[in-house]
Parts: C-alpha cells; structure tokens; sequence
C-alpha cells in the first residue's frame, strides 16, 4: 500500500508530460449499447435500411418529433448523407420511427 | 406549490420542470443512460456507433476535464479501434515544395514542443435547450471539455513541408472512415492564415497524457477558440489545398446564418450562411444542478463556466429571481485566453419555494448572451441559460 502511494506520487511529480511507455498499439473495443426495438409498423424496414450506418441510438435520444419531422431526417439521409435507400422504404423506415420515438403531428 | 409536503413527495415534485414554469418535460425517451467505455468513466450515452458520450455537469468543478471525463464524438461509424504508434504517420501534402510524412517521434524530437489550456466544445453543444427542438444529437451543457494540450505548432509543420505557391487552405482529415461509399469521409477545411497563425496546434498529449483512443489518439488538431468540428481526432493527414474545400462537412453541415447572432427562425431560415467558426459566448450554471433542492437560510455557492472565443469575459451577472434583478458573480483566475473561466455567487435562500436562475457572461469585445436565439443546426448556443429548483424549509 505504501509502496503504491510512492509510485503514485513518483508519477505525479514527474514532468508535465509523463510518457510512462504506453503499448505502441492501442486498441479500442466498442461495446454494444442496442436497444431495444419494439415492434412496430415498417420495423424491419428501419432495421435493414438505417442500422447498416449507425444506432438505432440515434433515434432514441431524439425528442418525440411529428412525422414531418421524421421524413424530413429520413430524406436528409438519402440526399445529403448518400444513403441508399429506395423511394419506396422512405414511407415505411418513417411510419417506424413514428411509431417508436414521433407522433403524427404536433410540436415535441 | 404547498410547503407542509413531506420532504418525499416536495422532491418527486421538484423533479416537475414543469412545476418551476420552464417548459413542459418531454414524454420521449430521451434516456441519457450512463455507460462506461474503454478509458473512460460513466458518461451520458448519446449513441453507441459511432460513440457520441456527454460529460455529467459535476465534473465542470474542477479547471481541468479529466481526460476519462471528457466528452466523445464522432461522425461516422468507422472509427479508428487500433493505432500503432509505431508505424503511424502524419502526412503534409498538396500545395508544399517538400511532402512529409512524420513519425511520432519525429513530431516530439523535431518540432518545439507548445502548451495551452483549451476549451474544445461541440457545434452542437446545448442543442436540447433549442426551441423549438432541433433534430440532431441531443446534447445538454456537456459537449465540451477544458484541457491541457501538448503538441506542435501547425504553423512550425507547414514551413517545414514550405508552402507552395497559390495555398489557400489546409484540408484536414483523420483515421476514421465512412461506413457508405457514397458519403464521403469527414474532411474539414481551415483557411492558410488561420492555420499558419502560430496558435493552432497538432496535439500529442492532452492533460499530459497521450489522448485516449475515443478522443483521437495519437493526435488531434487543437483549434483554439472554434468549434470542435475543426479539431480532427486521430489526425492522418494535412492536405494544403490551391482551392476552397467544397464537401458536404463544410457545404451542408456544419453551417449557422450569417448574422451577428447566428439566428433565425423555421418560418424563416436565412439563406446565408457560413461554415461555422468561433465560439459563442455563453455561460451556464454547474452547481446548483438542474432541479437541486437548496434549503433556507443555509448559504449555497453556485458555480458555473463562461466561454468565449479568446477575447476574454470580463463579468459574469447572475440572476436569484428569474430575470429581475442581477448580481455579477466572483470570477476564478484566469488561466488561459482559450481557457472557460470558472464563476461563483454565494447565495442564502430567505424563502421556500421554486427558484429560477439565470447566468449571463460579457467579453471584452462587449459581446454578451441573448434572450433569444435559435438556427435549424441547434449551433453555436448563445442563450442567456436558466436552471430551477426548489428551495426547502
């Protein structure tokens, strides 16, 4: 225990920059936050389409935003984000989200 | 509010923004669960791939973000998972009379060594306090973080490589990757005068240690005074550019109105704008936090942070009823231009009830926080920020 605080105290009296020869390799393992995703109109079209880029996270921490909202994101990905989505998945992909974190209409 | 509550039930009810006339608590999820990630303590989980975590307020106590504390974010799923400092390289090319491609070693041995304290702090930081609401990471206060960062000039790196005639700009790109063929790779721009000014700096070490890989390792560029989107992690590459960089980082995203108060509204978005730059100056509350019970007649010391771009904030005022009356707090030592400087107000509740605080910082350059702001981005938050809460008999 003494010998620990010593150390300790060794590296904090050390140069501004202590370079204690880290590993030269630094790996980084991500874990997995999933959520859960309940059922819902156009799930799997949620989940085939948007999960390939990133979390479905993503629309968890989103305030409940009306569908216009949520289309405007779904279209914000194809068009400034170059996901290829096609035409006929926007309907779906959007009826999930609204579904799962949006509302029709109304401010959230 | 009646005050004979037992003390249970007063703080379930505290717990109510809506009690306190703020505006209604959202009924989404919104969950902000904390999760621990590699190198880092628990921290507000945003999203997980690619990792986005927010700092929690208390650690805003202290002059220094503890790197395990401080704030990640990244755009694009493909992030770096190993890095060999061996091998790793960053090279200078484009517009130079000599390319470089630079060990880690060769920055440490051959290039002075520099040091500031500089806040770094999310385009979006605050987002969630827009409204309306703004799609977008939902960040409160803790998109932002104060370190020490070790490192070589940008400018000492760019004589070295010599810059060729006709540069305008350096690009800058790091290690991380797009997930999609079709969306291009983050890549941010800054002018050649900006970034020979001798202030911008490839960073080594943050808070004298080598960065954590979720904050960029082994090198990020330190941008003081402007927003984080400038400050690429795992920095690989320097590209000296002959013309503008025209990429949907800086075309599309990115962008806040080209007004002196960055604002506009949803019925009417500016259609000027500019990539954005310098930071807003801003100020918030760290303690009390939101919807803290402070008690009567027991003295509190309320803590907060200002932050500008460099200039300097010169008074920070703080308002005990809701906007009425206004106080000017203690600031802290400065201790650094591109530092955020630490405020405090004693403050003794006479009375039980709902309180709302407000905090409103001023600069140098006369610059203060607004009463109202808003842009589609939920950028650049310059608003003059309220917390609530109850006081207790």
């Amino acid at each position: 225990m003494r010998y620990a605080l010593l150390t300790a105290t060794l590296l904090l009296a050390g140069p501004a920059v202590a370079q204690p020869k880290p590993d030269p390799v630094q790996t980084l393992t991500l874990p997995n936050e999933m959520p859960y995703l309940p059922n819902g109109p156009g799930r799997a079209a949620f989940v085939s389409n948007c999960l390939t880029c990133h979390t479905p996270n993503y629309v968890v921490n989103q305030p409940r935003f009306p569908r216009a909202t949520w289309t405007a994101e779904v279209n914000k990905m194809i068009k400034v984000y170059g996901a290829p989505i096609a035409p006929d998945m926007v309907k779906p992909i959007t009826d999930y989200l609204v579904s799962f974190n949006g509302q029709e209409t109304g401010a959230p | 509010m009646p005050l004979s509550l037992p003390r249970r039930r007063l703080i379930a009810a505290a717990g109510s923004l809506a009690l306190t006339g703020a505006r209604p608590a959202s009924a989404s999820a919104e969950p902000r669960r904390r999760v621990r990630y590699p190198d880092k303590t628990d921290l507000i989980l945003l999203t997980d791939r690619p990792p986005q975590l927010e700092t929690p307020l208390h650690y805003f106590r202290q002059d220094l973000t503890p790197n395990e504390a401080y704030f990640v974010r990244w755009h694009l799923a493909a992030i770096p998972t190993r890095v060999d400092s061996g091998t790793f390289r960053l090279v200078i090319d484009g517009a130079v009379t000599a390319p470089l491609s630079l060990s880690l070693d060769q920055l440490r041995r051959e290039f002075e060594s520099v040091s500031l304290v500089a806040l770094n702090q999310c385009s979006g930081n605050s987002r969630s306090f827009f409204e309306p609401r703004v799609a977008g990471s939902q960040w409160k206060h803790g998109a932002m973080g104060n370190a020490r960062w070790t490192g070589v000039r940008l400018r000492d790196l760019l004589a070295r490589a010599g810059l060729g005639a006709g540069a305008v700009q350096v690009g800058i790109s790091g290690l991380d990757a797009s997930p999609m063929p079709t969306l291009p790779k983050m890549l941010k721009a800054l002018e050649i005068d900006h970034a020979n000014d001798g202030e911008v700096m490839v960073a080594y070490a943050m808070n004298g240690q080598p960065l954590p890989m979720l904050n960029g390792f082994p090198l990020r560029l330190v941008v003081p005074g402007w927003y984080a989107t400038y400050w690429i992690k795992a920095l690989h590459h320097l590209n000296v550019r002959t013309e503008p960089l025209h990429n949907i980082w800086m075309d599309v995203a990115y962008r806040v109105p080209n007004n002196p108060n960055e604002t506009e509204s949803e019925e009417h978005l500016d259609p000027d704008s500019v990539p954005i730059n310098r930071f807003s100056i801003h100020s918030i509350f760290v303690r009390p936090e939101p919807d803290e019970i402070m008690r009567v007649a027991q003295a509190y010391e309320l803590e907060g942070l200002a932050t500008d771009a460099g200039e300097g904030i010169t008074g920070v005022d703080v308002s005990l009823d809701g906007g009425r009356t206004w106080t000017a707090a203690r600031l802290d030592p400065e201790i650094g231009r591109y530092s955020w400087r630490r405020w405090r107000l004693t403050h003794t509740p006479a009375q039980a009830g709902p309180y709302v605080f407000k905090v409103r910082a001023t600069n140098k350059r006369g610059e203060q926080q607004l009463t109202e702001q808003w842009n589609h981005g939920g950028y650049a938050r310059r608003v003059i920020e309220q917390t609530t809460g109850m006081v207790s008999a």
